[in-house]
Parts: structure tokens; C-alpha cells; sequence
């Protein structure tokens, strides 16, 4: 009966190699779902697995760079833990939620994988222990945030639609960024679809996707572009009369008024737009965005939550009538409050940009911050001395501190069919600038009259801290 | 051998320990199993010693399988696991009786037509007698036990189709010195007659698995014994145009299919078992999330149907690789064995038993990890069940009697 033993014996051998290709082919397909398309996947609004998880252990705690809680985690009682936020609604949209039901926002998306400790390495370490539980608790997340001007951000904006942002200068750290209105994230479960609803966008976080029309806070940039290209110098006379007509169409100063003669300094003082329209256009619209781009325009200024880029005019201005009104603040360029805060942050800082965090526990490298020129040491110098003079003798007043000189600028974006966004950047000390600080009340009325009283006091609690 | 059996025995320890541990369950009851697999292993190695079989990776490989399956087991219940313990010894009961009184597997040649004809019934008898499962008519309820027939006819069916070709090989291979020409009608008979059989599984059970597997199975034993690839492209041709025509005409089937084509859409309905074990596979990645820590509950069928996708989460693609390649080890000594032994109804028959188990692996592997429709048949000595683990085990017994002499010759 072994006539065809050997014959016999090449095909299962052959056989044998066609399983063995099969079941290699399927452990590559198997290794393909476990690997490269494995985050896809797991990430799927479907898969609740890691949510119990990490429902079931402490998540870390977000903190305030002076040790206060921003969230927790507390024992249900019940073998679970549940998300508590002490201070509620104040730095709701920096912190953001943490729910079973809708998921996470803010920091607590951000860096979960922190907070919750569960990470690429760990998931290596439980296969070591063969599930054998360990500490399974996160660690904890400190922001850059300080509570005490983070409250008083809170509290001087009161119940007037807006947002503020105060950064440090030296190391662009995020000190407060308050948003109105707000929500409550530890009840969240229960409002998210109310919060939805609103009209009013309660979840939207204006400091730092908000975008608005910058109004004569856009004069800063308008400024540092005239001098750096040499179209102004400090002792130039400029012309600003109340109506000036380009192509056509009138560019006015704020209520008419006719500022005459005078230096660019008064005019920045002043906020007289034909002076600046005028700049603008003998600027042009290259240079004047170039150096908008370079303060940060189109550009996201912060990674670890969402933030909408300032946008310049898309396409393009349509003509120098639309250049004029740009180079003044209106028109179609659109700013956010964390950019304006930068803008005064860069002037404040002899013309450098350093990054805007928000995570102090970051781990981090020099190389990382973007630290470059945005404009020559003495331009920024000079825009310093205008900028004081704002708030000494010009419209920005009331954003004055005792004891503190205070430099900024005001702005009042003039809207189609709405009251005015009142805007304030600034910073303090003037001789030795600390923080920069940036305000909008929306439809407020009058960057002088409403924001920048706001800022003042910012300024002041931030100094004597 | 024995070192072996102990390097298990530690492996198995350590793991229901962790499982116990992780899930919170007294230590002891996780210590209790792990001692239960190890003692009856260790008695079924003593025991087909004495009857004089030195074969050692077939038993162990088998075992350390079986005690992977009881982790899951013990994973997604207790009780489970317990049960599954008293399958397993009596599985090796009956292996080592199969082992003590069937010396010679040869003898079962003689057999063919009884095995065959049982074979058949035991195959078709869910059609009048059965009761539908899990969307499939697989199982046949005496009193309290319930018994997948199709698991058993396997076995028979693979002595019936080793003993048949052995016989006829010569007419079924005549001709072949022309290779393209067609083999005569009589020739095709019984090709035709299996595919039938395998249709009638297919529409009548609602078992694209085992209609699969048992139609394969008989392709392979063709295949090796005649050198004619020619029959297993028409055999597949056949089978692939019948699987398309029922996706057509009935509905489990173009259920099963368009669950494998999107298993999201209906995630909550026809989809979720599926879409589990993707999402399971998915959140395991690499290493796993540890045992105990994954999430069996959520997978429908996990002991039974989907052990792999519970691997697949706790143990990642590192414990999966495991039982892929202890599979790999089995099918390939069942091979040797195959290849050593000189009588060609021995060696058809331990070709066709290696066959099964690898055909049966590849076909749920593939189903619970969507690379092909799912369909319901078990992981083998991995799932939860009595009938698989005993066919399986009957399987294993077989193997261990062929040797490299043969029988008759």
C-alpha cells in the first residue's frame, strides 16, 4: 500500500504550506487591527471600554499654578469616583468636562491620558504584572493659571459677554483666560444639551476661538509696520483729517472729529483712523500683513486646546479704501482675545514672541518655545512710549493704576448692526513689563469707557502679586 | 515530557491566579482549576504512556490550548470554567479509552461505510431533529445535555473520505497524464455529491461553518489523494458560486455577509458581536490590557464563539500570536505524523483530522476577526463545549495511535 507514499507526501507538504501561508496571512491581518489601525478603532464613539476604566480608578487633578483645585476626582462611595469642579464656571473652558455620558473637553481631553493614567508605557507594565492591579490612579496636570486673577478676571467681567486673557511676559505663561458666558462642568451630564441650545454660546471659549473685529487695537500692528518700513518715523507730521476719501469712499475719524496735524504718537493717542488709514495704505498690503502674520495673524497660538487663528481679509483687501479701514482696525480682519494679548505681550517684551502655554507641568525644551523678532527692539520701544502715552493722556485713561504705570491701547469695533465691541490691550509695569493683559466686552460700547477699566484692575491684582 | 507538563502546569497557575486576582474572585477558586487541568493532563499522560504512545506535543500542545480556553472561561464565569473541567476530563476519559481499545487506527478502514453512512445522519440530523442556536441549527437536546452532531460527523466522515480515496484514488486520478482534460462524469460523482450534502448544510442548518469546513475537508483529502488540483478549484468554484447564489436567495446568509461588510451601521443589532471583538482586538493593541482587565462581558458568545477576541483585548496580539502558533504546532505534528506513517489510509486520515482542526482555526479565527464572514464554529480546544472539546479530543487519540510502521503494510 506505500506505492504512492512518497508522491503522497509532497502534497501534504504543500497542503501544509498553504495553511501555514494562511494563518501568517491572517496574524498579519490580526497584528494590522492591533496596531496601525487599532487607535482608529479604539477611539470610536462605540467602544466604551476605556471609559469604564477610567471611571473605575481616580483620575489625577487639574491645579492652578498656586495650588488650587480646579478638578478632582472624589469616591462616589459606591467603588467609582466622580468629577468635582470647586470653582464651577470660572475656568470652565480651560478645564473643560470629564463625563461618561459626552465625553471630555479642555485640559481634561487634552491631557487624558495623563490624568487618567493610562498611557502607551502602562498598557506594557499590566502585561508585565499579568493583571495583577497596580496603581492604577493618574497623575495630576498644573496649569499655568492663577486662580486669584483667574476669579477677579471672572469677576470684573461680571455678566457681560466677552472674554479676558492675561499672560506673563517673560515666558508667555497663561495667567488667567476668562470666558462669558459660561457652564458648570461638574453638571454637565444633566445641561450639556441646554448649553447647546443657547444662542449666546456658552461653551464656546471666546478667549480663544472667539474671533471679532479688533477695532483701533489693530493700530498697534498698523503702527509697527509704518515705522519698521520707514513710511513713519517718531517726528514725522501726519495729516488726520475727520473725513478722508479714498476711491471714492470715506474713512472717518470717531465721531467726526478733526485731529489736524501731529506726530504718529498723538495719533495712536488719540485713535484718529484717517491718520492710520493713510499710513496703511502708503504701507501697503503686503508689509502691513507680513507683519500682522508675524505677531501671530493665521496662525493657531496655542496646541493644547482648540483656538481659532486671527484671520486677515480673505483674498485680499478689495481696494485701498478696504486697506484704509483695515490699517484702522474694521473691516474684515478678525482677532481673538489670546492674539490682541500677544500683540501687547510682543510690544511689552522689546518686540519678541514667546509662546503662549497653558500646561506648567508640560514637559518641555528651550528649543520649543517660539521665541523670534517680530519687530526691531527700538520699533517696540517706541510703540512702548505710545502706548504709555495712551493711558496717560489718551483714551485709555481708565485703565490707570495708582502707583503702577500702565501702557495700551484702546479699541472700539464699530459693528453693521449691533452696539460696539469695547476692546483694551495692555501691559504693566511700563518700565519693566511683567504681564500683558487683553479685553473685549461684547457690544459693550467704548474700548476706553468699559474695557479697559477692566484691565486696569487685572493689571494691578497681577503686579501685586 | 515531563518537564513539559510542568512548565504548563506553572504557566496556567500564574495566569488564574492573576485572573483571580484582577477580578476580584477568591484565589483558591482560580488555584482549584489550574490544579484540576494539570491533574487530569497529568493522569491522561500516565495513562497513554502505559498503552505505549510516546507522542508528547500533540498532549501538551492540546492542553496548554485547553488551558487558555479555561482562563477565558474563568474569566467570563466561573461556573463556566467548571464546566468546561468536567468536559475536559471527560473528554480525556473517552480519548484514552479510544487510545486503549483502537491500537490500530488502519482498523477503522474496515469501517468506512458504517462510519460514512453515521457520518451523513449524524450531519444531517439537526435538519428534521434539530433546534435553532445563535441563528443556527446546529444542536439536537437529549433531556438536559444538548449535542452538536455536526462535531462528531467530522471525525467519521474523515475516516469514511481517507478510506474512499485510498480505495479509488486510481480511478479519480486516471487521466491525469493529460492535465487538462475534464475527469469523467463518474468521476466528478462524488465531488458533486458532497458539494450537494454541503449545500443542504448550508440552507437547511444555517451553517456556513461547518458546511464550510466539511466540504474542505473532503477537498484536501482529494487533492492529496489523487494530484489533481483541478478538483479542489472546481470544488471551491462550486462552493463559492452556491455560498453567492444563497446570499441571493436567503436571508441568514446575506445577514452574516453584510455584517462582515459593516458591522457599525446596525452596531446595536445584527452588527455587535462583530463590532465588539473589533473594538476589543482594537483597545488590546500589542500587549494587551492585562487579564482581568479587559471587557468580556461585552461581547456576546465570548467563552463559546469569540475566546479570541477576549485574548485578543487582555493578552493583546502577543497572547493571540500564542494560540495562533500553538495551533500552528498541532496542525503541523498531526502533518508529521501524516507524512511518517506509510499506509495511505493512515496517512489521508491523519492528514484529514490535521486538516479539520486547522480548517476549523482558520475559519472562526477569520470570522471573529472579520477578515471573512462569521460563522458559528469553535476555536479548537480553546471554546467553551462539550461536544468540541471531546471531538477534538477523539481527534487527538487518533493521532496519537498512528504510527510512523503503519498498520497493514
Amino acid at each position: 500500500m506505500s506505492v504512492l507514499g512518497s508522491p503522497a507526501n509532497g502534497r501534504i507538504r504543500a497542503l501544509f504550506r498553504i495553511i501555514l501561508g494562511l494563518f501568517l496571512a491572517l496574524f498579519l491581518y490580526i497584528a494590522y487591527l492591533q496596531t496601525i489601525a487599532a487607535d482608529g478603532t479604539a477611539g470610536r464613539s462605540e467602544n466604551t471600554r476605556t471609559a469604564f476604566e477610567e471611571f473605575e480608578s481616580p483620575r489625577g487633578s487639574i491645579l492652578s499654578s498656586d495650588g488650587v483645585v480646579l478638578a478632582e476626582s472624589v469616591a462616589d462611595g459606591q467603588g467609582g469616583f466622580v468629577r468635582k469642579y470647586p470653582l464651577g464656571s470660572v475656568a470652565a473652558h480651560l478645564v473643560g468636562y470629564d463625563s461618561f455620558r459626552f465625553g471630555s473637553t479642555g485640559v481634561e481631553r487634552a491631557r487624558s491620558a495623563i490624568l487618567s493614567g493610562i498611557s502607551g508605557g502602562r498598557l506594557f507594565d499590566r502585561f508585565l504584572r499579568l493583571g495583577v492591579p497596580g496603581d492604577d490612579s493618574g497623575r495630576d496636570v498644573v496649569l499655568t493659571i492663577d486662580s486669584v486673577l483667574q476669579q477677579l478676571a471672572a469677576d470684573q467681567l461680571g455678566s457681560r459677554n466677552g472674554a479676558v486673557v492675561m499672560l506673563r511676559i517673560d515666558d508667555g505663561a497663561i495667567l488667567a483666560a476668562h470666558s462669558y458666558p459660561s457652564f458648570n462642568p461638574g453638571q454637565i451630564d444633566t445641561e450639556l444639551p441646554n448649553l447647546r441650545e443657547r444662542t449666546d454660546a456658552p461653551l464656546l471659549n471666546r478667549a480663544f476661538q472667539g474671533l471679532y473685529t479688533p477695532g483701533s487695537t489693530f493700530k498697534v500692528i498698523t503702527a509697527a509696520s509704518a515705522l519698521d518700513s520707514g513710511v513713519a518715523t517718531p517726528d514725522s507730521t501726519l495729516s488726520s483729517p475727520s473725513v478722508l476719501t479714498i476711491e471714492g469712499g470715506d474713512i472717518t475719524n470717531h465721531g467726526r472729529e478733526n485731529c489736524g496735524d501731529l506726530s504718529i504718537s498723538e495719533a495712536f493717542a488719540r485713535s484718529c483712523n484717517t491718520a492710520f488709514a493713510a499710513l496703511g495704505v502708503e504701507v501697503g498690503e503686503s508689509a502691513l500683513f507680513e507683519t500682522a502674520r508675524s505677531f501671530g495673524f493665521e496662525r493657531s497660538m496655542i496646541d493644547v486646546l482648540p483656538t481659532n487663528p486671527s484671520r486677515l481679509p480673505a483674498g485680499g483687501v478689495e481696494d485701498d479704501l478696504d486697506l484704509g479701514w483695515t490699517s484702522a482696525g474694521q473691516g474684515r480682519t478678525l482677532a481673538s482675545p489670546l492674539q490682541m494679548a500677544i500683540v501687547a505681550a510682543v510690544i511689552a517684551g522689546d518686540g519678541r514672541l514667546a509662546s503662549a502655554r497653558l500646561i506648567e507641568s508640560d514637559l518641555r525644551g528651550a528649543d520649543s518655545l517660539i521665541d523670534r523678532a517680530v519687530i526691531p527692539r527700538e520699533i517696540a520701544e517706541e510703540l512702548q512710549k505710545m502706548m504709555e502715552r495712551v493711558v496717560a493722556s489718551g483714551t485709555g485713561r481708565a485703565a490707570s493704576v495708582p502707583g503702577i504705570r500702565v501702557a495700551g491701547k484702546t479699541g472700539t469695533a464699530e459693528l453693521a448692526d449691533a452696539a460696539d465691541h469695547a476692546w483694551f490691550i495692555g501691559y504693566a509695569p511700563a518700565t519693566a513689563p511683567q504681564v500683558a493683559v487683553a479685553v473685549i466686552v461684547e457690544n459693550g460700547g467704548s474700548g476706553g469707557a468699559v474695557a479697559a477699566p477692566i484691565a486696569g484692575k487685572l493689571l494691578e491684582a497681577a503686579i501685586s502679586r | 515530557m515531563i518537564l513539559a507538563l510542568f512548565v504548563m502546569g506553572a504557566v496556567s497557575l500564574t495566569g488564574f491566579t492573576s485572573v483571580s486576582i484582577a477580578t476580584e474572585r477568591p484565589i483558591l477558586d482560580g488555584l482549584w482549576l489550574a490544579a484540576g487541568h494539570f491533574t487530569v493532563t497529568a493522569i491522561f499522560v500516565a495513562l497513554v504512556r502505559g498503552l505505549g504512545v510516546k507522542e508528547r506535543t500533540l498532549i501538551i500542545t492540546a492542553a496548554t490550548l485547553v488551558a487558555i480556553g479555561l482562563l477565558v472561561q474563568y474569566r467570563v464565569s466561573p461556573e463556566l470554567a467548571q464546566a468546561q473541567l468536567v468536559w475536559y476530563m471527560i473528554a480525556l476519559a473517552v480519548a484514552a479509552v479510544v487510545v486503549y481499545f483502537i491500537k490500530d487506527p488502519g482498523m477503522l478502514e474496515r469501517y468506512k461505510y458504517i462510519l460514512g453512512i453515521v457520518g451523513l445522519v449524524l450531519l444531517l440530523s439537526p435538519i428534521p431533529f434539530g433546534v435553532v442556536r445563535g441563528g443556527a441549527r446546529l444542536w439536537i437536546d437529549f433531556g438536559p445535555i444538548s449535542f452538536q452532531p455536526a462535531e462528531l460527523a467530522k471525525i467519521m466522515l474523515a475516516v469514511f473520505f481517507a478510506a474512499y480515496l485510498a480505495d479509488r484514488y486510481r480511478q479519480l486520478s486516471s487521466g491525469s497524464d493529460r492535465l487538462m482534460r475534464l475527469p469523467r462524469l463518474a468521476d466528478v460523482g462524488p465531488l458533486i455529491a458532497m458539494w450537494v450534502i454541503s449545500m443542504l448544510v448550508l440552507v437547511l442548518e444555517r451553517d456556513l461553518g461547518s458546511s464550510l469546513i466539511f466540504f474542505s475537508l473532503f477537498l484536501v483529502l482529494l487533492y492529496v489523494a489523487t494530484a489533481r488540483w483541478l478538483y479542489p478549484v472546481i470544488g471551491l468554484g462550486l462552493f463559492t458560486a452556491g455560498a453567492w447564489a444563497s446570499y441571493y436567495v436567503f436571508d441568514h446568509v446575506s445577514l452574516r455577509i453584510n455584517v462582515w461588510l459593516d458591522p457599525w451601521t446596525d452596531f446595536f443589532g445584527s452588527g455587535y458581536q462583530v463590532a465588539q471583538a473589533q473594538l476589543a482586538f482594537a483597545t488590546g493593541g500589542i500587549a494587551g490590557r492585562g487579564l482581568g482587565q479587559g471587557s468580556p462581558e461585552l461581547i456576546p458568545a465570548a467563552a463559546t464563539d469569540f475566546p479570541l477576541a477576549v485574548i485578543g483585548e487582555e493578552l493583546g496580539l502577543i497572547g493571540v500570536g500564542l494560540v495562533i502558533l500553538l495551533i500552528i504546532l498541532l496542525v503541523g505534528r498531526g502533518f508529521s505524523i501524516a507524512l511518517n506513517t506509510q499506509d495511505l489510509f493512515t496517512k489521508l486520515l491523519a492528514t484529514g483530522l490535521a486538516s479539520a482542526i486547522g480548517l476549523q482555526a482558520l475559519v472562526i479565527i477569520g470570522g471573529v476577526t472579520k477578515a471573512i464572514p462569521m460563522t458559528g464554529v469553535t476555536l479548537p480546544f480553546v471554546s467553551y463545549g462539550g461536544s468540541s472539546l471531546l471531538t477534538n479530543s477523539l481527534i487527538l487519540a487518533l493521532l496519537l495511535r498512528i504510527r510512523p510502521n503503519g498498520g497493514e503494510s
